[in-house]
């Protein structure tokens, strides 16, 4: 599903603040994988992340999704196949929209924007239906602007529009590091139930070891630029939260924090 | 007495409601782009020398408003590019362009080209004769801006329930959206401007036949009017959120020419309307700052 080949990133090429944070990296996901992706801040997650949904050009090396070659293809021709929610729940939709609006903008990805109207009366059962499924009581918000919901309740609409039509690719940046232990609980099991569901491919960033050993059945952690573990099947059940935490320590230690 | 103020009220109707397209456009990139663009101060005169220009030449008056559409379009397009493709600052980008288009204004139109009283415009000839011909100018022209500022508006309204409607508000809104709907967030900025500048131009098309004369001037001050319609507009209906943004627009039109008209009947000397626009513009920005801040 995703092939990443000698990868090198550096920001700031021949600049004061020239930091290369990858150095002929590579990496690989299976379609149908989910992997739970650790490790410090400053290791390289996001900037990963970004080289693969194409915000960000990597230096040098190659990006395949699907087989696809996309290492010099827009951010938004990507798009089409991938799905994604960052760290900040008002990034995912238009605060100014209601939740039908930003449905039926979502339900249009990969197609056309023409001139027939946007919110087909008939399809909002079918979103009420959908949000209905988040079990948050916004089934009857659906005319209500997304900018006046929690950050909870953002992100599991978030979640809801990423992986609304079908998708190859799901990427998940830290999504529940800005909610509180109740909802991010929540929004957990329902990102778990929507790659089951959906028989996703997914990479979620997270700071949470626990959610990290717990879901998804791949592990892997980085450091500067690197891959230090990559577990997963039998090896990753039988991994325990302390046994991660014992390692990202060893590697912390190491650096001298 | 009574006529004279009769006459004055329809004539502020009639610069309300042409002046109002131009605040659709403002309110197009201003509200829902969120980009000030300052390409109006050069469109506006653009749309009025090329309807000037095509006039005196005997052309179709309702075809200069088409022409004028055109070339407003493309000042858009140009300052779109600009920005998008290659990176300059937002309001820079308007400036270059409203430079540019000063001399191209002075190139189609000179400094001034007046339409002389022989030859038609929108509000003598052709459809509005043949329907209003029994009526005076003023009303005639009364009627006939109505008609084209309420059949844009109700154009718009619509345009902004489609699907790329929407996606300009989407891309004022977060462009990270509309990034992940697997479109490019550049080309419907782009498009947003090119449909804004139109409209302005289309406004400086029918101040042009109101008024049967280019200047090479008049497009100064015209985005501060614009933003300051906008923004009354959008503040006297704040509470009411079911009010359509181009209602606002209108209304604020509405509002921002009956005061400078009550100013100029208070003895305002024609000289100092544009140090009254600003400051007045000031004012509406302070007062709509600290009410956010309040809130
Ligand atoms: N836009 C940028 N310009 C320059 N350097 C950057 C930029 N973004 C990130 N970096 C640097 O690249 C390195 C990796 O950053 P990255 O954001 O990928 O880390 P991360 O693993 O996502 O960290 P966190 O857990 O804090 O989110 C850091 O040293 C950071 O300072
Ligand atoms: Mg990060």
């Amino acid at each position: 599903m995703l092939k990443m080949n000698n990868i090198v990133m550096t920001y700031d090429p021949g600049g004061i603040n020239e930091l290369c944070v990858f150095n002929d990296f590579s990496f690989g996901v299976k379609k149908g994988e989910f992997v739970s992706l650790v490790g410090s801040n400053g290791s390289g997650k996001t900037t990963l992340l970004n080289i693969i949904c194409g915000t960000l050009a990597q230096t040098s090396g190659e990006v395949y999704i699907a087989g696809e070659n996309m290492s010099h293809k827009k951010d938004y021709y990507r798009a089409r196949r991938i799905g994604r929610v960052l760290q900040n729940p008002s990034l995912g939709t238009c605060p100014n929209l209601t939740i039908a609006e930003n449905m039926a903008l979502a339900e249009n990805k990969g197609k056309k924007f023409d001139f027939t109207f946007c919110i087909n009366k008939k399809r909002i059962s079918a979103y009420r239906d959908m949000v209905r499924e988040l079990s948050l009581g916004l089934e009857d918000k659906m005319d209500v602007k997304m900018g006046s919901l929690s950050g909870g309740q953002r992100q599991a609409v978030s979640l809801l529009i990423a992986t609304m039509i079908p998708i190859d690719f799901l990427i998940l940046d830290e999504h529940t590091a800005a909610l509180d232990p109740l909802t991010s609980e929540t929004i957990m099991h329902l990102t778990d139930k929507t790659i089951k569901e959906k028989k996703l491919t997914a990479v979620m960033v997270t700071h949470n070891l626990r959610y990290a050993v717990e879901y998804g059945d791949r592990l892997v952690m980085m450091d500067k630029g690197r891959v230090v573990m990559d577990i997963s099947g039998k090896q990753k059940q039988a991994t325990a939260v302390e046994d991660v935490l014992k390692i990202f320590n060893d590697i912390s230690i190491e650096c001298g924090n | 007495m009574m006529e004279v103020f009769f006459n004055l009220s329809v004539n502020v109707l009639i610069q309300s409601l042409i002046y109002a397209v131009l605040t659709y456009g403002i309110y197009i990139t201003y509200k829902i782009l969120d980009f000030p663009d300052l390409t109006v101060d050069g469109s506006f005169p653009l749309g009025a020398a090329v309807s000037a220009l095509l006039l005196v030449n005997g052309a179709d008056p309702w075809l200069t408003i088409v022409a004028a559409a055109l070339s407003g379009a493309l000042a858009g397009l140009f300052t779109g590019i600009i920005h998008v493709k290659f990176k300059v600052r937002d309001l820079l980008a308007g400036i270059i362009t409203m430079t540019a288009l000063f001399s191209l204004n002075l190139q189609i139109a000179g400094s001034n080209l007046t339409v002389d009283r022989a030859t038609p415009t929108i509000f003598t000839s052709g459809i509005a004769m043949r329907l209003f011909g029994g009526l005076s100018l003023s009303l005639r022209k009364l009627i006939i801006s109505a008609l084209i500022a309420f059949a844009i508006k109700i154009l718009l309204d619509i345009f902004f329930k489609t699907k790329y409607g929407m996606l300009l508000f989407a891309v004022g809104d977060n462009e990270r959206f509309v990034t992940s709907l697997a479109r490019d967030k550049g080309s419907v900025k782009i498009m947003g401007l090119v449909i804004s500048d139109a409209l302005v131009a289309i406004s400086g098309c029918l101040v042009c036949q109101e008024q049967r004369s280019f200047s090479a001037t008049m497009g100064t001050g015209q985005m501060v009017f614009g933003l300051a319609a906008v923004i009354i507009g959008s503040t006297v209906f704040r509470k009411m959120s079911f009010v359509k943004g181009t209602s606002c627009a209108l209304a604020g039109s509405l509002i921002y020419k009956l005061c400078i008209q009550i100013a100029i009947l208070l003895g305002l000397p024609a000289n100092l309307l544009k140090m009254v626009t600003a400051v007045l513009f000031l004012v509406i920005l302070i007062v709509g700052q600290s009410r956010t801040r309040e809130a």
